[in-house]
């Protein structure tokens, strides 16, 4: 179900936030947002739940295990078993076919001609995000961070809770732990005003923004290796405006949702087009998996301790690991080699950096960004490269169909990603005269989710 | 009691408008969906709770229907305006103006939406213009699924003891659709089975046609002009130039198939049913449609470079005579009509629509007269 749906806004969402209400107690209200949630995940299969009951259920009680057992030998099983069992599960979905086809290349590569299957694997949509909730939380609670819950439906609900279970933002228990401790006396009316204004700039972020910069750069992507320059360009700087708002529009719907039911989630993105270094971009771009990726990967190994080498090493291995995170093919590992590598240049070099103009270190982030999302973007890297070599020379070609529109649209997307507060930087306390602007702008969104087909999130995939 | 401003807060504003337009949708799918439709065949499909693919006893009328291509395209500059008349029986199959009730009727019509007459008003469809050449009574069942279950349990629903049934095949199936689903001949929907069916089609109906995204998606497809917006939908369909100036519409499927016919053609299914309808002593007769494609290829300003030659409805007809099963291939027919009405500016497929007019219709009749 996705929440630019009108099984989402007519039915799914009125019937849960009312049942919600009218139950009294934190048992019953996490037991009713467990259960809605699980609909509304069983909405795409079905079969998905049980994957997802699976790994709480397994990380349910290694939470009880190390709230129970001192002793040290008995908590690094309770640490270390439903990891394993969260990322065999995780992997066996994610990265088979990913690994055979590698394995086929690498043989085929040696002299020895292998053709391995292709197995028939469907990927549980979000599984890359739940499975991060219930890592953190045994993590966590092994680090003695938070306390595990002995709550097994309050440990659901957090696992499950629909508005940030498909594409996060990844959560972390003890940033929910006391909205969920108190979710019997949340007040109905202390966030409604913030739920509908997050939620209605998400969906005009998604719908009028995002979802127009893709109708418009789709077809071009399709052609890739016909685009002109021009062409070229502009259906790279559509796409990194269209990620961006597709994403962050997508959380601040989850953040919008998560108030209407009284459970506050975390910003997710702090206007990364505004970074002055790669450094900073990841401190504002999808904030919650950069902050797991730094407390679960990057301080474990070692963090900033200890010479050049290792600080280069931990750093490239985070952002390989992360780009491997996003999707199961090597542009996504390549696109965490082209953001490790440069974070290591800046790292390094940033006494350098730092002489630049401002202006110019904002120029230059955005770009090197911009440049990344090429891998990030393209199937293949005979694609990826045909594309830059395009960025970055001279070529005629097609160009984009609809190409004043798209150019007005990206002027658009940069004015409110470079020029405009975030959505958590405004009040939200909207003047009388301003609610209408935002009601048409719902009517707007509704009109072209009725006109065009549901376009599903970005996120989901990864 | 809310004063005003607590009435326009955002936290009151948007459930309300949630509320208003989710109302609207609801309330709207009561409304007859006539009201709403370009073309027939969009709307006579929506509540076939009764024997048919149609809704029964239902009549759709536009003095300003069009094509599914143009529609389907998103091309309305291509687009042919007419008049449709589209009526259906109490069964759901496509009512035949002289349909007799109370005899069966000679020869049962099966198919696909060419057999039933998609784009031509009720006196045009091919069991109309072949009762009249044949003066036999013809049962239109076309557009019912075909599988073996379905055809038999429709002979034996009209009583047909004797007689024909005319499967016609559109040259685009890879598969000549026959499916044996385990008929017995007793085997008849039960009171539970009908009501199950007539509300679990009334919903579907119900749940899949909603006014508001019909009217809001006509709206929208004026954006995707490729001024505004990229036209996606166009690539569904080939724009081809005929010899005469003519443009015209293909689906893009006919074309790709056109250039990559199957190797394997499967008659399993059809000699099942022919041996099924013998022991009922009627006889199969095979109509082979050749895609509006086939025949215009030849007449394009720009012809395609690979012709596949035999063509694949020839193979077909050949391996149906092989095997004994009685067919009529309708592609040279159909080709030199084409051809001798181009320059009169005369055609025998709509230009913006995959299927055949009253005019094609008649040759076809004409041709599958020669073989009753």
């Amino acid at each position: 179900m996705l929440f630019n749906s009108f099984i989402f806004l007519y039915a799914f969402l009125p019937v849960t936030y009312g049942v919600f209400w009218l139950l009294k107690t934190k048992g019953q209200r996490y037991l009713w947002l467990t259960v809605a949630s699980y609909v509304f995940y069983g909405y795409w299969n079905w079969k998905f739940c049980f994957w997802m009951a699976f790994s709480t259920t397994v990380s349910y009680f290694a939470g009880l295990g190390l709230l129970k057992w001192k002793d040290s030998s008995r908590r690094r099983l309770c640490l270390v078993i439903p990891i394993a069992v969260d990322l065999l599960v995780l992997g066996f979905f994610k990265y088979t076919n990913f690994l055979l086809r590698t394995g086929e290349w690498l043989l085929n590569r040696l002299g020895h001609p292998f053709h391995g299957p292709v197995l028939d694997i469907i990927l549980p949509i979000g599984i890359s995000f739940y499975t991060f909730h219930t890592i953190s939380y045994i993590v966590d609670s092994y680090r003695r961070t938070i306390t595990p819950t002995e709550n097994f439906w309050e440990f659901a609900c957090y696992v499950s809770l629909f508005s940030q279970l498909v594409a996060g933002p990844i959560v972390r228990f003890r940033q929910v732990e006391h909205d969920l401790d108190h979710i019997g006396q949340a007040s109905r009316g202390a966030f409604l005003d913030r739920a509908w204004s997050f939620f209605t700039i998400g969906l005009v972020k998604k719908v009028l923004l995002a979802d127009t910069l893709a109708a418009l750069i789709d077809p071009g992507f399709q052609h890739a290796t016909q685009l002109s320059t021009t062409g070229a360009w502009l259906c790279v700087l559509g796409y990194t405006y269209q990620l961006y708002f597709d994403f962050s529009g997508y959380s601040d719907m989850a953040v919008g949702l998560g108030y209407l039911f009284g459970i506050r989630l975390p910003q997710n993105f702090n206007s990364p087009y505004k970074a002055d270094g790669l450094g900073d971009f990841w401190r504002r771009w999808h904030m919650s998996l950069s902050s797991c990726l730094r407390d679960y990967l990057y301080i474990p190994l070692g963090g900033n301790r200890g010479p050049h080498w290792k600080v280069a090493r931990n750093l490239m291995i985070t952002m390989l690991l992360g780009g491997l995170w996003h999707g199961a093919n090597w542009t996504f590992v390549a696109w965490g080699a082209y953001h490790g590598a440069l974070l290591i240049l800046l790292r390094f070099g940033h006494t350098v950096w730092d002489l630049v103009p401002q202006v110019l270190r904002h120029l230059g982030t955005f770009l090197l960004v911009v440049i990344g999302w090429v891998f990030f973007r393209s199937p293949t890297f005979s694609i990826a490269a045909s594309l830059l070599h395009k960025m970055f020379s001279l070529q005629p070609g097609i160009t984009v169909i609809g190409a004043s529109t798209l150019v007005g649209v990206v002027l658009v997307a940069a004015v409110v990603a470079h020029g405009t507060p975030n959505t958590f930087e405004l009040s939200h306390e909207w003047q009388p005269r301003l609610v209408p602007v935002l009601a048409l702008g719902f009517v707007a969104c509704l009109w072209v989710m009725y006109g065009a087909q549901p376009s599903p999130f970005l996120y989901f995939q990864f | 009691m809310m004063d005003s401003e607590e009435i326009i807060k955002l936290g009151h504003v948007i459930p309300i408008i949630i509320a208003l337009c989710g109302t609207m949708d609801f309330f709207t799918r009561f409304l007859p969906v006539n009201l709403f439709s370009a073309r027939a065949w969009e709307c006579v499909g929506r509540f076939p709770i009764a024997e048919g693919p149609f809704t029964p006893s239902f009549r759709y009328h536009n003095d300003r229907s069009c094509g599914d291509l143009a529609l389907m395209g998103n091309l309305p500059a291509y687009r042919v305006y007419r008049p449709e008349t589209f009526t259906t029986n109490a069964s759901g199959f496509r009512k035949n103006p002289t349909e007799d009730t109370t005899r069966p009727p000679d020869i049962l019509m099966t198919g696909d939406s060419f057999a039933a007459g998609c784009g031509v008003n009720d006196d045009e469809t091919l069991t109309v213009q072949l009762e009249g050449l044949t003066h036999r009574r013809i049962y239109n069942a076309g557009y019912m699924k075909i599988d073996l279950m379905r055809i038999l349990r429709r002979i034996d629903q009209l009583h047909m003891v004797s007689g024909i049934v005319i499967l016609q095949y559109l040259e685009r199936y890879s598969v000549v659709p026959i499916q044996d689903l385990g008929y017995t001949s007793k085997e008849t929907l039960n009171r539970w089975d009908r009501l199950h069916k007539i509300v679990d089609k009334s919903w579907e109906g119900f749940w899949q046609v909603s006014p508001v995204q019909i009217l809001s998606q006509r709206l929208y497809r004026r954006l995707l002009n490729d001024r505004i917006l990229p036209n996606t939908n166009a690539a569904k369909v080939v724009l081809g130039t005929l010899k005469n100036g003519r443009p015209i519409l293909f689906f893009s499927l006919e074309a790709e198939r056109f250039k990559q016919p199957p190797e394997n053609i499967d008659l399993s299914g059809i000699l099942k049913l022919q041996w099924e309808l013998r022991q009922r002593h009627i006889d199969l007769l095979m109509v082979l449609t050749p895609d509006k494609y086939s025949v215009y290829a030849g007449l394009l300003a720009q012809p395609p470079v690979h012709v596949p030659n035999p063509p694949y409805l020839d193979r077909l007809s050949k391996m149906l005579e092989q095997a004994h099963v009685p067919a009529v291939n309708l592609l040279s027919v159909l080709q030199n009509q084409a051809a001798s009405d181009l320059n009169q500016g005369v055609y025998i497929y709509w230009l913006d629509d995959t299927h055949w007019n009253a005019r094609g219709i008649r040759v076809a009749a004409e041709e599958i007269r020669k073989h009753l």
